[in-house]
């Protein structure tokens, strides 16, 4: 029994699930439902649609939208104008109100990804109160106030749309291929991008990703179900007026999308269900609905940030995973891949990174100036000094986190100085946080495949239709991060949500990421802070290993001990100014080093704080 | 001059709200969604005094301040305390919620039908300028001038400010000096709290007291602080100023359904291209 179970929960073709229930879904009219039951149905097929797109836009991409119902009501409206001028057709409404979601995704994104997160949350809140307005000032065809009655039996595809049944059809329709596309979309390299941004833009960047086409592609495409929802919704409730697009409606469908969880398909469904079938839409709570609605908001945000879905998809993980101890225990035989760090077979081509005369200055104080750098491949190159020295503004510069006042940054011959920080990800700059960025939603398998994001585009077409060339690209991905994870002895944990490791393996864990898109350059920052002697003994053995493959290593460290074992050249920095390179034996014998940074006895590493705030 | 003196007066209305957005902003680094409804609570304490209760209006003042500052304290104790990433898009979503909750708490008492609240001051109107305007709309005024100055010289001059500008620059920096951020978090939301609860008595009989203020109020200040810069008191008052003229200008020469849509188009175009707005601090942009 247990056996069966786990391998019922491990299968990767669990999808067949709801995609069975869809069909069922589908067939409902056919088994002669009421007419009031199969209302409620289509409304909740509007509201997966709506909801839906926020979680692509909200749960995956980390932008807070407010603007749903306004695309619902441009797309209701879009339906009931053309049904005044005798286009009743379903097909061609909803094709001209995709083209009218996407417009105003645009015309509203553009502006509103300038600025932080909030800008655009209250761009659209502001388009919703808009509706009105819009109504009367085109009250010709909106019919202002009063709007647009009467849109019945409309057609699709120039087939009849007559019943309640028939309309259903078509809604659950288009719900359920939405959820088919969102889905195929977000197990996707897209998908993995959008999650790098919702954690920190900076690190989306790192890998290769321009943050701005990013967001501003997950909020158009997030905009576009909801107006095909509003078509759907014209149709059903039979005329279209402002009243109906209220800031009510959009905080409920905000609620929905958290109360399913926002970052998860199904939970749209869920959401949608609980919105349309829920207590709240007796009359007697109506009078509450905001509170609670806005206590879920709350709640959610702080404490279940995953939703209903999330709580099970929990809970069925935990079993799974509790299951598999127990049979492991109970076969031996039936052991998982083995979890002793392997020697494989690794070539990492590296190329010779050189910094000219590179300065930065923060307001007044100068955190770098006129540095000289470089570092070869086959060797590892570390980067010591106090706190506030410059080593992360020098790195971050290399990178292209900041730019440079001065100075020029060549990679392979190459000046990528001119270069974004997501450009130079993909001409081959890999690098590491301080603090390390694991993603909460990801596998240790996804963050390892993560990596392979700087080579190759997203693709998110191939990725919608699982075409063949999305197949190979899923495989290619999956062999560069075991690979990868091989080298450290991670590949019994790929399945493991991998900000739950501890610290040590979550710094190794950015190690392998950074390696698995195997660039030219590797920037490490400080991987061995807070390491215990075990994992650094494990750290120094990766590092070695890479360096033996060929790759060029730059390394910041405080660790003196291991840095000074491990480095093949060694650059030292104090307030900004490179003071002295050299071989390890070099560094520890320079009187200046000394000095400035290594003390009198040679392995107590003074901190002096200089102060340079996060800028260190 | 009339119409002039009628949308500085309504700017003054938007500065104010402005100025509790950024006050959480400028301090803490939170855009707090739910700033607009204390002022909608010091608009119903106002109500309630006057309406209710048959007391003077101007208890108001000392009420509205103790109860919004309850609520600004409430709003940071439940939504924004419990989260561990501050800075992203975590805090407008539950100042959301906070917002919606307040809201609803009101709807759920007075429901959806406005009241009016009258001035404390003479109904009479004065001529300034050529132009007439009434007590109220001057005590409003006279209110946003000093409360952005007042505001503008604190963040810039004292050491509350400093703390605060240290706080959004780097929190971390700034807990590691010494600075109890915390409790800076925590005042900057009370303080919020506490003028928006008091202004309603100002604000009361302009509005009245009806539940869905704060919605529209809040698109109102956002605008007046993207307009004036993120971050820059000045800019509140001065955003908030242009967006009252354009209002009433727009309504006056294109009718009543205009007003928004030309303030949402002047929204989009300042982001396109000024996004720190007039007066903005460059790095509030990346908070």
């Amino acid at each position: 029994m247990t056996s069966f179970v786990y391998k019922f929960l491990s299968r990767k073709d669990l999808w067949i699930l709801p995609l069975g229930l869809f069909v069922i879904v589908l067939l409902l009219p056919a088994l002669g439902y009421e007419a009031g039951f199969l209302r409620q149905m289509i409304l909740i097929s509007i509201y997966t649609l709506i909801v839906a797109g926020l979680n692509l836009s909200f749960g995956f991409a980390g932008e807070v939208v407010l603007g749903q119902v306004a695309i619902l009501a441009f797309g209701a409206y879009t339906a009931g104008i053309l049904s005044n001028h005798g286009v009743v057709d379903l097909s061609i409404a909803m094709g001209l109100s995709l083209v009218v979601a996407a417009v105003v995704g645009l015309v509203t994104g553009l502006p509103g990804l300038r600025l932080s997160h909030m800008a655009l949350g209250l761009i659209t809140f502001f388009l919703v109160l808009l509706i009105p307005p819009l109504a009367l000032a085109w009250e010709s065809e909106t019919g202002g106030y009063t709007g647009i009655f009467g849109l019945l039996d409309p057609t699709f595809f120039g087939i009849p749309i007559d019943t309640d049944g028939a309309l259903f059809f078509v809604s659950a329709l288009c719900a359920g291929l939405w959820l088919i596309i969102f889905r195929n979309l977000v197990l996707s390299r897209y998908g993995l991008a959008l999650r790098l941004l919702k954690e920190n833009p900076l690190l989306a960047s790192s890998l290769g990703q321009s943050v701005r086409s990013l967001r501003l592609t997950a909020y158009v495409v997030g905009s576009l179900p909801a107006g095909i929802a509003g078509v759907l919704f014209a149709y059903a409730t039979a005329y279209v007026a402002p009243t109906s697009f209220t800031l009510q409606l959009t905080i409920a469908v905000l609620a929905a999308s958290v109360v399913g969880g926002a970052q998860s398909v199904y939970g749209a469904v869920v959401g949608s269900a609980l919105l349309v079938l829920g207590p709240l839409n007796a009359d007697a709570f109506e009078k509450y609905s905001l509170i609670v609605y806005g206590a879920f908001l709350v709640l959610v945000g702080t404490v279940f940030a995953t939703g209903l879905t999330g709580v099970v998809r929990n809970g069925t993980d935990r079993l799974r995973r509790a299951l598999e101890r127990q049979l492991s225990a109970s076969d031996p035989t039936d052991e998982v891949v083995g979890s002793s760090a392997e020697t494989l077979d690794l070539t990492i081509p590296g190329e010779a990174l050189t910094v000219r005369g590179a300065s930065r200055s923060f307001g007044e104080v100068k955190a770098i100036a006129d540095v000289d750098f470089s570092a070869q491949p086959g060797r590892i190159t570390a980067l010591i000094g106090a706190n506030g020295a410059g080593k992360t503004t020098l790195l971050n510069a290399i990178a292209g986190a900041i730019t440079l006042d001065g100075g020029t940054v060549e990679l392979g011959g190459v000046d990528v100085s001119s270069m974004s920080a997501a450009q130079r990800a993909r001409a081959g700059v890999g690098r590491t946080f301080q603090t390390p960025m694991i993603p909460a939603s990801m596998s240790v398998e996804e963050v390892a495949a993560s990596g392979a994001l700087i080579n190759g585009g997203l693709k998110p077409l191939s990725a919608i239709l699982r075409l063949p060339a999305f197949r190979r690209q899923r495989r290619e991905d999956a062999t560069v991060a075991r690979d990868a994870l091989g080298v450290v002895g991670l590949l019994d944990k790929l399945d493991e949500p991998a900000s739950k490791l501890p610290l040590s393996t979550r710094r190794l864990l950015e190690v392998v990421r950074a390696v698995a898109g195997k660039p030219k350059v590797l920037l490490f920052d400080e991987p061995a802070a807070g390491m215990d002697d075990d994992a650094i003994d494990e750290l120094r053995a990766l590092l070695l290993q890479l360096r033996d493959a060929g790759a060029t290593i730059v390394l910041i460290e405080h660790n003196i001990s291991f840095v000074l074992g491990i480095a093949d050249d060694v650059h030292v920095m104090e307030l900004g100014r490179m003071i002295a390179s050299g071989t390890p034996a070099e560094i520890r014998a320079d009187e200046k080093v000394i000095a400035s940074y290594l003390g009198s006895r040679p392995v107590a590493p003074a901190v002096t704080p200089t102060g340079g705030g996060q800028h260190e | 001059m009339t119409i002039i003196w009628t949308g500085i007066a309504l700017g003054s209305l938007y500065a104010i709200a402005a100025v509790l957005y950024n006050l959480t902003v400028a301090t803490a680094g939170i855009f707090n969604f739910a700033a607009a409804q204390y002022v909608m609570v010091g608009v119903f304490v106002a109500f309630v005094i006057q309406g209710e209760l048959d007391l003077p209006l101007i208890l108001a003042v000392p009420a509205g301040a103790a109860i919004g500052g309850l609520i600004g304290w409430l709003t940071e104790v439940a939504a924004v305390r419990p989260l561990e990433d501050k800075t992203g898009w975590a805090p407008l979503v539950t100042t959301v919620g906070a917002s919606v909750v307040i809201e609803g708490v009101i709807y759920a008492i007075w429901g959806a039908d406005p009241r009016n609240v009258d001035s404390i001051l003479p109904s009479d109107s004065l001529t300034i300028f050529g132009g007439r305007l009434q007590a109220t709309d001057l005590a409003l005024i006279v209110t946003a001038v000093v409360l952005c100055t007042a505001a503008h010289v604190v963040h810039s001059r004292t050491r509350w400010g400093l703390m605060g500008r240290a706080m959004t620059n780097a929190p971390d920096t700034a807990a590691i000096r010494g600075i109890n951020t915390k409790r800076l978090v925590t005042g900057s939301f009370v303080l919020a709290g506490s003028l928006g609860g008091a202004s309603g008595v100002l604000i009361a009989p302009k509005t009245g007291a009806v539940f869905s203020l704060g919605a529209t109020l809040v698109v109102f200040a956002f605008a007046a602080l993207t307009v004036g810069g993120f971050g820059s008191y000045v800019g509140c008052l001065v955003g908030g100023l242009i967006v009252g003229l354009i209002q009433v200008h727009t309504e006056r020469y294109l009718g009543s359904s205009y007003p928004l849509l030309i303030i949402f188009g002047t929204l989009l175009v300042v982001l396109l291209i000024r996004p720190t707005g007039l007066f903005g601090d460059r790095r509030i942009r990346l908070v």
